[in-house]
């Protein structure tokens, strides 16, 4: 309370004293009583002349007085301008400048930084000091700050609101560099330098000569966050395994740490493929992981995001290099434990399988591995059987990697690009006068273009291409005497590449070094494209960005493209923000993560710097929500007064007994609402809900009713397969619990033993007819009828039925007319057999329009459910009707329920054509 | 001023609803037949049995002929049994006349509660529902007040009882004077208690059969209310500020009761009934009240005295 006191403070203190005139209030309204009821009253001539006992309750009463006085306490408290927390006052200087770190890194604290920011040009829109306005990155697509002023502060507002922090890092050099071109040194300018905390220029340039200069132009306040505050984290690849999808490093500012960090794998369309909890370790501040996502599930990872951290740098992309695919490696039979560092499978598979899953083995294995890559090192000639099967494959989209040796130099193969000379070229060897070869640089129309090659590489022994053909468009790479080392030539939608060496050391000094493993993996990646998009292997257009929130967006317009051989030391800007870049052939994730050497926080400063951190005190002005306040409790006090002015004619006692009814009735109502939800199966409900469902009381008699439900097993069968009304079971009612709208169609058999219906099923059922539905009440006494004679026509249940829905408002029935609906609504029906045939139908007489013409009870005794059931295969898909009369029952249940689902549909005049021209009249 | 009282006559209730209130409350009584000992000899049929030959419905007794007779009224069949002519004559029955005055100011447009009726449509109801009963009795019944009136059917005289503005006191001016007739004063009798006692006096030139029935509401009793209240007159012609009210209930309901008490004192003495009717309590009861006054023995002996 205290705290809160002293941080308050009042623009204006004077009108506080106003405070003292409020016991003279007290005393006036005090002695100023309200004004009294008025009643008329016609015996007033009694009341003439009575002296009341006491006069206290003339005055008002003292929570009314109360009331005003805090009215009053407030408004002049208003008047008064309090302040809460008001800020101190600016260092004396002529105008002051806010520099605001808007990289990356100032994801997590840039609304601090917002916040200070204005708070601190709201105390120099108070004393009146012009602003300026500075941020530490580049702007986008530009090689230049934002670097504004002088302002006047409410113009600086405006500025900083449009703020916004960026995906790259921070230039603190041209921040430097700006200053000291745009400053004018006669006046003094102090700076507020509101940091994110950490120092994010990866060049050499640290910030220390940014904040020099801002302290000598006229004193410097650093703010910076505290440890709660930063909590920032990046991740970044493997340096260890710089292409692996599932392995990671995670980059952290300090050493202690204590919250777990979650990684997710993302697919393409943002669902997450694999999720990894990782502690991190107390000691150090890189810590590697590596996630365990199924290998069919590898190729589609897009990107792997850490999770609670929002820029940047908590995302990596994964482009085509980091896609593992299946290489086949054709041999005999070797396998890959015999290799040894003879075998030029073993430096194949050692360059490929860190990237790659490599299958090795005859043709049969290897295609049946549905590889991307076949790679055939030093064969002759193939079999033509293979040789067919390689080159249909080929065609198909495959890539055909071949290396030369003995054997390729002493037979003519088929499947190279080029033709080849007989034997091979020395060049280095005691007969020869030629010294070994190094290779040339990569032209800039091959795919492999942008490489380095360490001058270490040597080629001793080469297979030359026959060069009477012009070969230069085929040639990858070449030596420095210009003949081709590596070639390559599309054949339909695949491509052959041949390396004029061999896998191994043998030939030259390539398989040796780590471009070796570059190009192999160029290679490879090129797998499953078209010859036509390596043309031009150039420069990397931007293809998907990394914004500052670390969402992967549609480039802006403003990224321009990296060049090819600027892959390797690519450092993102404002002109190259990080991303995913690529051409036809080549694609590249330039991650944010990979190009951070570490989170370095801001070193020690000197001592004449201010250094603060981010407190979230701010000034807040309490005017409005005094006035707000005094404005509501006057209100209240309008309200009392009105109510102690109104005659209450009704008593007040009356009211409140009535208030109290009220509310019990409806605790009760909530009470018995709440009781009738426990008490119900909802998951059921909402089921029925979902899908149709056919519907049938139950009569209590286990033969009928388990006959009931087999025979509407049987229809819902039929209904699927003949129409679109597709029933998804069959409900056995509870008519006193269940939510009888739920079904369009009940039907109702009736057995000797009347059913006793309670209220409660009463008035369900009632509701469930009065709402549209339909029920088929099967009295299943046909036999009987006939038994009683033809006279009677009714059954011996007819009676039961009579007494169950008598209770029932139900309107007039009648023997089914000839045009009714219900004789065409699916199938043109003359009769309505079931067990039983003959016999009359009871439909209602005139179905009101509310009701769309579908009478609510439908009456007939013909056992219907039985010959339903009846039909064979009811357990099956498929329905075969043993006879006529089972055929014509269940098609007097499909007509029945189209009836009840579809209305009057059928009896459109739009139909009657049609059904005439059928009946043939 | 128009528009106010149109807003007062709009605010009454409509008179076929009144009857219908009064034929409802006066069911199932027995007919109200006021006292027949003070008949006079007036020659119109009622149901007050004279013990006497004269005109009427029913068989008093046989006589032998006299030229005066008129032959028709020879009864063939009992002189068929002798020699002599015989006269049927039977027993003379004569109509006393309701006379209902029902003040009607804006000292009866109250009521305290809203379940409450008026002062002024209880005043009205039970007029009306003694009337009625009178008409089912076959007595003349009148507006007291009213001298233009005809009333020949209950409906007129509703009709004229209804619209018929009065002041607070019955005023007998050019009314017939009677002994044939029993007045019925309703009011609320809030007057002071002198002008109430010269009213009174001078009514009994008008009829010595009179009944008095004061209609109060609760809150005018029992003065119900708290707190500061400036009340007043319907018209606020006249008001009075109390502070508390409650404080003042004791010495108001004292007041009240001596005037109820002095009301009733001047009734005694000039032997006029005198009902009380608070407009909460149940209106047969009130009427079975009235019944029983006026077929009370001690009624009837004092009336005889009189007569």
């Amino acid at each position: 309370m205290m705290e809160f006191l002293l941080s308050l403070s009042f623009v204006n203190p004077w009108v506080l004293a106003g405070l003292f005139l409020l016991p003279v209030l007290w005393y006036i309204l005090r002695i100023s009583p309200p004004s009294p009821r008025t009643l008329a009253f016609p015996a007033i001539r009694f009341l003439q002349g009575l002296i009341p006992d006491q006069q206290s309750h003339a005055t008002t009463p003292w929570w009314i007085l109360l009331l005003r006085m805090v009215i009053l306490s407030l408004l002049l408290l208003a008047l008064a301008g309090p302040i809460f927390n008001k800020s101190d006052q600016l260092p004396a200087s002529d105008s002051i400048r806010v520099v605001i770190d808007n990289d990356w890194a100032a994801s997590n604290t840039w609304s601090l930084q917002i916040e200070h920011a204005t708070n601190i040009v709201s105390i120099a829109q108070r004393e009146g000091k012009d602003v300026y306005v500075t941020t530490t990155a580049p702007l986008p697509g530009q090689t230049e700050i934002l670097n504004a002023g002088p302002v006047t502060a409410s113009e600086a507002k405006n500025i900083i609101a449009g703020l916004q922090y960026f995906p790259w890092p921070n230039d603190y050099e041209l921040v430097e560099q700006t200053l000291k071109d745009a400053t004018n040194r006669s006046q003094s300018i102090y700076s507020f330098y509101l940091s994110h905390g950490y120092n994010t220029d990866q060049r050499s340039y640290t910030q220390t000569q940014m904040i020099s200069e801002l302290q000598n132009a006229g004193g410097l306040s650093v703010y910076k966050p505290d440890d709660s505050q930063a909590g920032l984290y990046m991740i970044r690849t493997d340096a260890d395994a710089p292409s692996s999808i599932t392995r990671g490093q995670i980059v952290s500012p300090k050493k202690d740490h204590k919250t777990p960090l979650i990684v997710q794998a993302l697919g393409q369309n943002g669902q997450i493929l694999d999720r990894q909890s990782i502690t991190l370790d107390p000691g150090k501040t890189v810590h590697s992981f590596s996630m365990d996502v199924p290998v069919a599930l590898r190729n589609t990872i897009q990107k792997i995001k850490l999770t609670g951290q929002n820029h940047a740098a908590s995302v990596l992309l994964f482009d085509d290099e980091n896609k593992r695919r299946t290489i086949g490696l054709l041999n005999t039979g070797n396998t890959t434990e015999q290799l040894s560092l003879s075998d030029p499978d073993y430096y194949i598979y050692k360059a490929l399988s860190p990237y790659h899953d490599l299958v090795s083995g005859d043709l049969d294995t290897v295609l049946d591995a549905n590889p991307s890559v076949i790679v055939l090192i030093d064969f002759g000639l193939l079999a033509a059987q293979n040789l067919d099967r390689l080159e249909a494959w080929a065609k198909d989209g495959g890539l055909i990697l071949r290396f030369a040796g003995p054997v390729t130099a002493a037979s003519n193969p088929i499947l190279v690009p080029v033709p080849l000379r007989d034997g091979e070229r020395a060049l280095d060897g005691s007969l020869t006068w030629d010294k070994p070869q190094q290779m040339a640089p990569f032209a800039d129309n091959s795919p492999l273009y942008g490489l380095q090659i360490p001058d270490t590489i040597t080629v001793k022994r080469q297979i030359l291409a026959d060069s009477s053909q012009d070969i230069s468009n085929k040639i990858w790479a070449s030596l420095q005497d210009g003949t081709p080392l590596i070639t390559a030539q599309s054949i339909d939608d695949g491509m052959i590449v041949f390396f004029h060496v061999t896998a191994g050391p043998e030939w030259s000094d390539l398989p040796l070094t780590g471009t070796y493993v570059q190009i192999l993996r160029r290679i490879i990646n090129l797998a499953g494209k078209q010859q036509s998009a390596l043309s031009s292997a150039g420069m990397l257009t931007p293809l998907l960005m990394v914004n500052e929130r670390g969402d992967t967006v549609k480039p802006n317009g403003y990224e321009r493209s990296v060049a090819g051989d600027q892959v390797d030391n690519f450092i993102p800007s404002s002109l190259t923000p990080p991303g995913l870049y690529g051409n036809g052939s080549l694609q590249h994730a330039f991650n944010l993560g990979d190009s951070v050497k570490g989170l370095n926080p801001i070193g020690s400063l000197r001592s004449s710097i201010d250094v603060l951190t981010y407190d979230l005190q701010t000034e807040s002005n309490l005017r409005p929500a005094l006035l707000m306040i005094a404005f509501l409790l006057f209100i209240v006090d309008w309200i009392i007064m009105l109510g102690l002015h109104i005659q209450w004619r009704t008593s007040s006692r009356l009211q409140l007994k009535n208030a109290l009814k009220v509310s019990m009735a409806l605790m009760f109502m909530h009470i018995a609402l709440m009781g009738s939800a426990s008490a119900s199966n909802t998951g059921n409900w909402a089921q029925y809900a979902n899908n149709l469902h056919l519907a049938y009381v139950p009569t209590g008699n286990q033969v009928i009713d388990e006959t009931t439900q087999k025979g509407l097993e049987v229809l819902a069968t039929a209904l699927r397969q003949r129409t679109s009304a597709e029933p998804s079971g069959v409900v056995k009612l509870d008519l006193s619990q269940d939510y009888l709208s739920l079904f369009p169609f009940i039907y109702w058999p009736l057995s000797d033993t009347p059913k006793e219906m309670t209220l409660a099923e009463l008035e369900n059922l009632q509701s469930y007819l009065d709402n549209g539905g339909t029920i088929l009440f099967d009295t299943r006494d046909q036999i009987s009828a006939l038994q009683q004679g033809l006279n009677s026509g009714y059954g011996r249940r007819a009676e039961q039925l009579r007494q169950m829905i008598g209770t029932l408002n139900v309107p007039d029935l009648e023997p089914i007319p000839d045009d009714h609906v219900l004789r065409k609504s699916f199938y043109l029906m003359q009769s309505f057999p079931g067990r039983y045939s003959g016999g009359t139908l009871w439909v209602e007489t005139q179905s009101l329009s509310g009701r769309d013409g579908v009478s609510s009870i439908i009456i007939g005794s013909h056992d219907w459910a039985t010959a339903w059931a009846s039909a064979k295969g009811s357990s099956r898909d498929i329905l075969v009707t043993g006879n006529r009369s089972q055929e014509l029952a269940l098609r007097f249940g499909v007509n029945i329920m189209m009836y009840a689902l579809t209305g009057n549909y059928k009896s459109d005049q739009v139909h009657v054509p049609h059904i005439l021209e059928r009946l043939g009249q | 001023m128009i528009n106010s009282q149109k807003a007062k006559q709009r605010k009454k209730p409509f008179l076929s609803s009144l009857m219908q209130r009064a034929e409802k409350e006066s069911l199932g009584l027995p007919e109200l037949v006021t006292r027949a000992e003070k008949l006079s000899n007036q020659m119109a049929i009622g149901i007050h049995q004279k013990k006497k030959s004269g005109s009427g419905e029913f068989f008093w007794q046989f006589r032998q002929y006299t030229q005066s007779d008129d032959q028709r009224d020879i009864d063939w069949r009992r002189s068929a049994k002798g020699d002599d002519l015989y006269v049927r004559e039977k027993e003379l029955q004569t109509a006393q006349t309701v006379m209902i005055w029902a003040q009607q100011n804006e000292s009866m447009d109250f009521r305290s509660r809203r379940q409450y009726l008026r002062k002024q449509d209880c005043a009205h109801i039970l007029g009306l529902a003694i009337a009625h009963l009178g008409h089912k009795a076959g007595e003349k019944i009148r507006v007291f007040g009213n001298s233009h009136s005809s009333d020949r059917t209950f409906e007129s005289f509703a009709k004229s009882l209804h619209s018929l503005q009065t002041d607070a006191l019955p005023n007998p001016q050019n009314d017939i004077r009677s002994k044939n007739v029993t007045a019925f004063l309703i009011g609320d009798f809030l007057s002071p208690i002198e002008d109430i006692e010269r009213r009174l006096s001078v009514m009994q030139t008008v009829t010595p059969n009179i009944v008095c029935i004061q209609i109060l509401d609760e809150a005018e009793i029992e003065l119900p209310y708290k707190g500061r209240v400036l009340f007043h007159r319907g018209n606020r012609s006249e008001t009075a500020l109390i502070n508390d009210v409650a404080s003042v209930q004791n010495e108001y309901k004292k007041r009240m009761d001596n005037h109820i008490q002095s009301l009733k004192n001047s009734c005694k003495k000039y032997g006029y009934e005198y009902v009380l009717f608070p407009t909460n309590t149940d209106m047969k009861s009130c009427l079975l009240d009235i019944y029983q006054r006026l077929s009370a023995p001690d009624h009837h002996k004092n009336q005889e005295r009189r007569a």
